[in-house]
């Protein structure tokens, strides 16, 4: 779902990034962190990056995807663990409440950029 | 070759317009709840009901969304204060830039509610974060009881879950437990209605709701302003 909208926002923030590094020509990998509650289907977002890259300094670039397991925290009893996405459960080990807030999980995160200065430089 | 850490947030961008909305709504003591629910759950015929109920006492706006036509708006206009239709176009869900925008154009002051009625999708809207006080999910007899868990992140994020065309149950194959027990295992905190905007029925509940949540706005802002 929206892979596509996702795809050309890790891009944006990766040009950003780029840009601080002085000489940079090309990016060769980002390096992103998607969260489980997102739901984001990493072939989509792959092939969606590697579409919307084209042309831009990161066209070519390995997209490094890494998961960000969902963890929470029950609001009743205050015991934190990690709810079982696969089964929607969310309900509490300690208490059995389904009554959480969500602490990681939701997040899709651009963690870093690799960078290349031109041929000659330092 | 340079490896620059950044960490930043690729969502950030909605998340920032839809704090800026749920302050400028808080400010305003203008309780927003954003409706979301498959196509045809009946959000539009809840709120025809729903403002009738409120009346001039208890002013409601409304923001629809839908990707074409303005139907729904124009359904819902001679009954509410205020009404905006959002044409998406091909877009699936709302977005706080969009909210931002018809915000723009409303008189917040003389409202008491802003009723969101979100693109009928029970997957894309639970992901973008509006600006809202309040997450509402629905869902209709005729859907189906496996739907609470087939859409959880919907359920599992709502504040309050809806059960509508209740006069219904009698009629159709609708388990009405197996929605207990999966909300059961998914959220506990979201109050679970169930309302015949036909009949009537629930819906003192849910305006009574309403209410509530509107008096607890006011209760996190502290001395009367």
């Amino acid at each position: 779902m929206h892979e596509a909208a996702i795809a050309e926002g890790i891009l944006e923030q990766a040009l950003i990034a780029a840009r601080g590094a002085a000489g940079t020509v090309r990016i060769s990998e980002v390096e992103v962190e998607l969260g489980d509650l997102q739901g984001v289907v990493a072939e989509a977002l792959e092939l969606a990056f590697r579409i919307c890259a084209e042309g831009t300094p990161a066209e070519g670039a390995t997209l490094q995807l890494r998961q960000q397991p969902a963890w929470a925290r029950c609001r009743l009893c205050s015991r934190e663990f990690a709810p079982d996405v696969s089964q929607y459960n969310f309900s509490c080990p300690n208490c059995q409440a389904a009554d959480v807030l969500i602490l990681r999980g939701r997040d899709i995160i651009l963690c870093s950029v690799v960078c290349e200065a031109s041929e000659g430089d330092r | 070759m340079t490896r620059i850490h950044v960490v930043e947030n690729v969502l950030k961008a909605n998340d920032t317009a839809a704090e800026a909305n749920r302050e400028r709504l808080s400010h305003a003591r203008l309780l927003a709840l954003n409706l979301m629910s498959a196509p045809g759950s009946g959000k539009t015929t809840l709120l025809e009901k729903t403002l009738t109920r409120l009346g001039p006492a208890h002013p409601g706006g409304v923001l629809v969304g839908d990707l074409q036509t303005s139907r729904d708006a124009e359904r819902l206009a001679g009954l509410a204060a205020h009404t905006t239709q959002i044409n998406t176009g091909t877009g699936c869900h709302l977005s706080a830039s969009q909210v931002a925008a018809a915000l723009a154009n409303l008189d917040m002051d003389r409202l008491a509610f802003l009723f969101i009625e979100n693109v009928g999708n029970m997957v894309c809207p639970a992901a973008f974060d509006l600006g809202e006080h309040r997450k509402v999910a629905l869902l209709s007899v005729p859907e189906g009881d496996d739907k609470v868990a087939k859409y959880f992140t919907l359920f599992q994020q709502a504040d309050l879950v809806v059960l509508t065309k209740v006069d219904l149950l009698g009629i159709l194959d609708f388990d009405l437990q197996r929605v207990r027990d999966d909300l059961a295992r998914l959220n506990t905190r979201a109050p679970f209605l169930q309302i015949s905007a036909k009949t009537g029925e629930g819906l003192d509940a849910w305006i009574d709701w309403l209410h509530q949540q509107r008096a607890a706005l006011s209760d996190t802002r502290g001395p009367a302003s």
